[in-house]
């Protein structure tokens, strides 16, 4: 801010100007106001003193401003009311220099406050916060320490000393110039008030680290009822000192930061998270695939027959399975079966089933699940599965052998089959053979529980009196009525018939 | 050489004041400041003094400042005078009128001091102080 001078005191701007002429006009002595040079500012525009004139000093603050030249009485009474006027310029100056300095303070706040809004990168935030600090309050050295969970050990976010380093540019691998350990940030960082010390070589609160520093202020960074770190300055100039009015803007930019802070954090979060889902997704969609292709390639086309096979996950990979072969005789043997648990875990239970499918030599229906479910209980704890297994000669004749699982039917018929428990469980299980015809034109149906228990809006099951007429239809037909329905579970749908030729 | 001149106008006297004393330090630099309190007197030191430059209020009596702006600008021939408007803050600046009447900016109050000195040193071809 400028001092106050009597040129500014006489210009034409201060408005003392009319006054003061007046007054001299009023007396009739001839006067003059010089600035300490001897530059005339006003008045009679003579530099040489008159006889009986006097050269009175105006005085501001034990400084010379000028000097009024005249008769002595008028002189020093002009004197004396520029000095008054003086002491009232300097007030109002004071007092517009706080107010433009709080304007600074609005500006830069409110800088700060876009800034922020438009950032979501924890470090830019930090770094962005303490910049802004660091241009309203005097300091040499500063930082952000953010903890990102509570309790948890302090970071650094960002930092200079000489030098600006923030989170992205290796901020946690350089010392902090305000030690993470000091006990003072510790203590603001616990009883969330912001603090000063302007002795720090003499005063207790401060570390063996902080005594060279001439002065520290610290504030807490509190979003909501959280405190997620600190904002910290210091001075290492001599004398330097921070006020209450520091104080109180510091603990401003601290409340702006915190929340942006605390966002950032939160983002970045969200984002790990998200990354970690997608690659999840990622994931289960390959699994899926590899799944698909490992069914299609089950349901081979066998001459003499007509195979139809419809699979639709619950999700995106399913708990289901069906495998069909041909025997050397010409006959067919098909097996649906459903493991328990879904997901991942139950995929790969069916790659494991289908492999084992794969490699089996028997063609008896009872064979092929008392061999499965030994090879299940190898496998040591898989849950269990229902599985029901038919063959059926180039004639119609069938076979087949049932654990646990829902019974087939024909055309709307359900045969009967003996209980037995599911593979898995107990090793060595035999399972009771069921013998039967189908008939050319009829349609043996083998499915999964997913279509009885498809699942109304209300709550109502689909039932297995609805199930009868629906195995009547195509195997497309009944899987997409279950879904209609409400589907709950995978669904599983085989159809087989003899071809009429 | 023709002293440049700023010409600060607004109806509050506290304003003008922090105004000026945001600029005063211009004066050394042989910038010469003047004020008016309406727009009639504006336009009256603008016709009289040709500032290069006018800070101007927008909500004063008498005569506002977009009618100020467009006098200046469109009807006295003085369109190569920089008016930068002044317009409190919260309140809705007409945006389309300041540029229907020539104005070359504008800046909110309370305005940043800053700001306020350093678009004063861009328009009067001054370089920042230190360098």
């Amino acid at each position: 801010m400028a001092e106050v001078t009597l040129r500014s005191l006489v210009s034409k701007r201060s408005g003392n100007l009319p006054a003061l002429s007046a007054i001299i006009e009023a007396t009739g002595d001839k006067i003059s106001v010089t600035d300490p040079s001897g530059k005339v500012l006003f008045g009679d525009l003579s530099t040489e003193l008159a006889p009986n004139s006097s050269n009175m000093p105006v005085l501001f603050d034990e400084e010379i401003l000028g000097f009024v030249s005249g008769p002595m009485a008028t002189a020093k009474a002009l004197a004396l009311l520029l000095t008054q006027l003086a002491s009232r310029e300097s007030e109002s100056r004071s007092l517009a220099s706080e107010v433009l300095h709080l304007y600074r303070e609005v500006h830069l706040i409110e800088q700060l406050s876009e800034q922020l809004s438009a950032l979501l990168n924890f470090s830019a935030v930090s770094r962005s916060a303490l910049e802004q600090a660091q241009r309203m309050i005097p300091a040499n050295l500063g930082c952000i320490l953010v903890t990102e969970t509570t309790g948890g050990p302090l970071c650094n976010a960002a930092s200079f000393d000489g030098r600006f380093v923030d989170a992205a540019h290796g901020a946690a691998d350089v010392e902090c110039p305000i030690s993470s350990d000091s006990q003072f940030v510790i203590s603001i960082l616990q009883r969330g008030t912001a603090e000063i010390i302007n002795n720090c070589g003499s005063d207790p609160r401060a570390t063996d680290s902080e005594r060279h520093f001439a002065a520290l202020i610290c504030a807490p960074l509190r979003s909501g009822q959280r405190t997620v770190g600190i904002i910290a300055l210091a001075s290492t100039v001599a004398g330097a000192s921070y006020s209450a009015a520091n104080l109180k803007l510091l603990n401003t930019i601290a409340l702006q930061s915190a929340a942006a802070i605390s966002n950032a954090l939160l983002c970045a979060e969200m984002v790990t998270t998200a990354q970690a889902q997608a690659a999840f997704a990622a994931e289960l969609h390959a699994a899926s695939t590899v799944q698909q292709l490992l069914l299609q390639s089950a349901s081979a086309s066998i001459p003499g027959f007509q195979v139809d096979s419809v699979y639709l996950p619950a999700s995106e990979v399913g708990g289901d399975f069906y495998f069909v072969a041909s025997a050397p005789d010409g006959s067919l043997t098909a097996i649906v079966g459903d493991v328990s648990g879904k997901g991942i875990t139950a995929a790969m239970r069916v790659a494991m089933i289908l492999g084992v499918l794969r490699r089996e030599t028997a063609y008896d229906p009872g064979n092929i699940l008392s061999e499965l479910n030994n090879a299940l209980i190898a496998q040591g704890q898989l849950g269990f599965t229902t599985a029901c297994c038919i063959r059926i000669s180039l004639s119609g004749d069938f076979v087949l052998a049932n654990a646990g699982h829902i019974p087939p039917y024909i055309s709307g018929r359900e045969i009967d089959t003996a209980p037995a428990l599911p593979l898995g469980l107990v090793a060595d299980q035999t399972y009771e053979l069921v013998h039967g015809r189908l008939a050319i034109g009829e349609r043996l149906v083998l499915l999964s529980d997913g279509v009885p228990e498809a699942r109304a809006q209300d709550g109502e099951l689909y039932g297995f009196e609805r199930l009868s007429r629906l195995t009547m239809m195509s195997a497309q037909e009944i899987a997409e009525a279950a879904q209609a329905f409400g589907q709950e579970d995978d669904i599983t749908v085989l159809t087989l018939a003899l071809d009429a030729a | 050489m023709k002293p440049m001149k700023i010409l600060i106008v607004d109806d509050e006297p506290h304003l003008r004041m922090l105004i000026q004393q945001t600029l005063e330090d211009l004066e050394d630099e042989g910038v010469e400041l003047l004020t008016a309190s309406n727009g009639e007197e504006a336009l009256q030191t603008i016709h009289d003094e040709e500032p290069n430059l006018v800070f101007l209020d927008v909500m004063m009596p008498k005569k506002n400042g977009f009618d100020v702006c467009n006098a200046v600008k469109n009807e006295l021939g003085l369109s190569h005078i920089h008016i930068i408007l002044l317009t409190a803050k919260g309140q809705e600046f007409d945006r389309q009128r300041g540029q229907e009447v020539g104005a070359d900016l504008y800046m909110t109050k309370p305005f940043d001091p800053d700001a306020l000195i350093a678009k004063a040193r861009s328009v009067l071809g001054l370089s920042a102080p230190g360098l």
